[in-house]
């Protein structure tokens, strides 16, 4: 079977996740309580998976996965494995409906970005099922496609964490606040959905390291550190 | 002074800035790159995305006098930043800094402002096994390498660019290094600048300048 890169992670076998937005800080502070600071960059999501006591076939599948993304040097497709769906609807959307009665696969039709006068980014979602709930740290995924690629490839990905939550109004639209705030080249065509967001990410080969295999043959606690690789 | 704009003003009042860099480095080809995600155009330029901290590290952390050099390191694998190795064509080009301060939001440019002119010399290569890859360039400031007559002057095969014959520093192998403070803030004690002086000696040197002035 062909492998496309960027590679979906595993379905199953974490143990421990850490799953974070990573800002650089130069700080200042002063004796005065004062803390001067600016931001060193623009922020990633930053991510530690590490495998829990599995079975023998999800250690085999970790360590051929490990294995194909040869070091640094391929991509894949980093996700909170807490978030999959947003927290009300852990198994998925079966049965809601939009508005305009066509089945909802996780996709909004329609998204706006606006930034009030402290620097908080809001994100208005169109072409949501009427009522539904997206609660605090459920995640909003953005893909668009590489420029020339074919479309709906989605070789570009990005996620915005909710972090004011909300519900759908009667007409399917949501407002709610989202960290970090959309990178400024994120292209107008791009499709926020709420399935399976995910982000494209690179193996930082310091931090990660596979696990010996014990008596069960399998090897618990691999460690597997991502950093997002952001690209317009 | 360098002159911020209000708006940039406020956003670091506020503490809320993202800082970032931009560098242009004018050889046969220019090459201008900047720190973050996706082309980027001010001052009537287009700066090529490396996505990496390195140039917001030397343009928001770097303090010092004008005479200082700046050194920036990015990313020796990036296929933007690799031109850079074509050493010849960009040794002792001319170079511009850019300092960028964005919104917190990262959305909008609120000032791009010139932090240093100079040129470009020397560069490193570093490739540690297992580790990094990355590229050490020095930006020399104008108060340093634009202030030069001739080429430099500090080795035997430097005089001999000059002119060939010339073999005055045939005999040195070690070129000395004296830091002065020029166009910097002055020295507390003029000891410090004129090194091997004893201390009476720099305060009598600072009260003859000042019976000059």
């Amino acid at each position: 079977m062909t492998i496309a890169f960027p590679r979906p992670m595993p379905l199953t076998g974490i143990g421990q996740q850490l799953f974070d937005i990573q800002r650089v800080d130069f700080a200042a502070p002063e004796a005065g309580g004062t803390m001067g600071g600016v931001q060193a960059g623009f922020p990633l999501w930053i991510a530690t998976w590490t495998t829990a006591r599995n079975t023998r076939d999800v250690s085999d599948e970790w360590i051929a996965w490990l294995s194909t993304m040869r070091g640094s040097q391929k991509r894949f497709l980093g996700r909170d494995y807490a978030r999959s769906f947003p927290r009300i609807y852990p198994r998925g959307f079966g049965g809601l409906v939009r508005p305009d009665g066509n089945a909802f696969d996780g996709s909004a039709t329609g998204w706006t970005e606006t930034i009030d006068g402290v620097g908080t980014a809001y994100l208005t979602l169109r072409g949501l099922p009427a009522g539904l709930v997206l609660s605090l740290t459920d995640l909003i995924g953005f893909r668009w496609d590489v420029g020339g690629a074919a479309a709906k490839s989605w070789g570009r990905r990005t996620i915005a964490r909710v972090v004011e939550a909300g519900t759908a109004s009667a007409t399917g639209i949501v407002t709610v606040a989202i960290e970090p705030p959309l990178p400024y080249f994120i292209p107008p065509t791009a499709q926020a959905h709420l399935d399976n967001p995910a982000c494209v990410m690179t193996v930082m080969p310091q931090d990660t390291k596979v696990a010996p295999i014990d008596r069960r043959l399998v090897a618990t606690g691999t460690v597997l550190a991502g950093i997002q690789d952001l690209r317009p | 002074m360098k002159i911020f704009t209000a708006a940039a003003m406020a956003e670091i009042k506020a503490g809320t800035a993202i800082v970032g860099g931009a560098v242009e480095v004018l050889g046969q080809v220019p090459i201008r790159l900047w720190s973050g995600y996706g082309e980027l155009s001010f001052a009537g330029r287009t700066f090529q995305p490396i996505g990496n901290r390195a140039l917001a590290q030397v343009s928001g952390g770097a303090l010092g006098g004008a005479a200082q050099n700046v050194t920036l390191t990015l990313s020796g694998i990036d296929e933007k930043a690799l031109k850079l190795l074509d050493a010849e064509e960009v040794q002792r080009a001319p170079t511009t800094l850019w300092r960028l301060i964005f919104s917190g939001d990262g959305k909008r440019l609120l000032d791009a402002h010139v932090y240093r002119r100079g040129k470009l010399d020397p560069i490193q290569v570093r490739d540690v096994i297992g580790g990094e890859a990355t590229l050490a360039t020095s930006i020399e400031s104008a108060a340093r390498g634009l202030g030069r007559k001739g080429g430099r002057m500090r080795t035997d095969a430097d005089q001999r660019l000059i002119r060939a014959s010339d073999g005055f520093f045939r005999n040195v192998s070690y070129a000395a290094e004296k830091t002065l403070y020029w166009g910097g803030q002055k020295p507390s004690a003029a000891g410090a600048a004129f090194g091997g002086m004893g201390q009476g000696n720099g305060g009598g040197l600072n009260r003859l300048q000042h019976d000059l002035e």
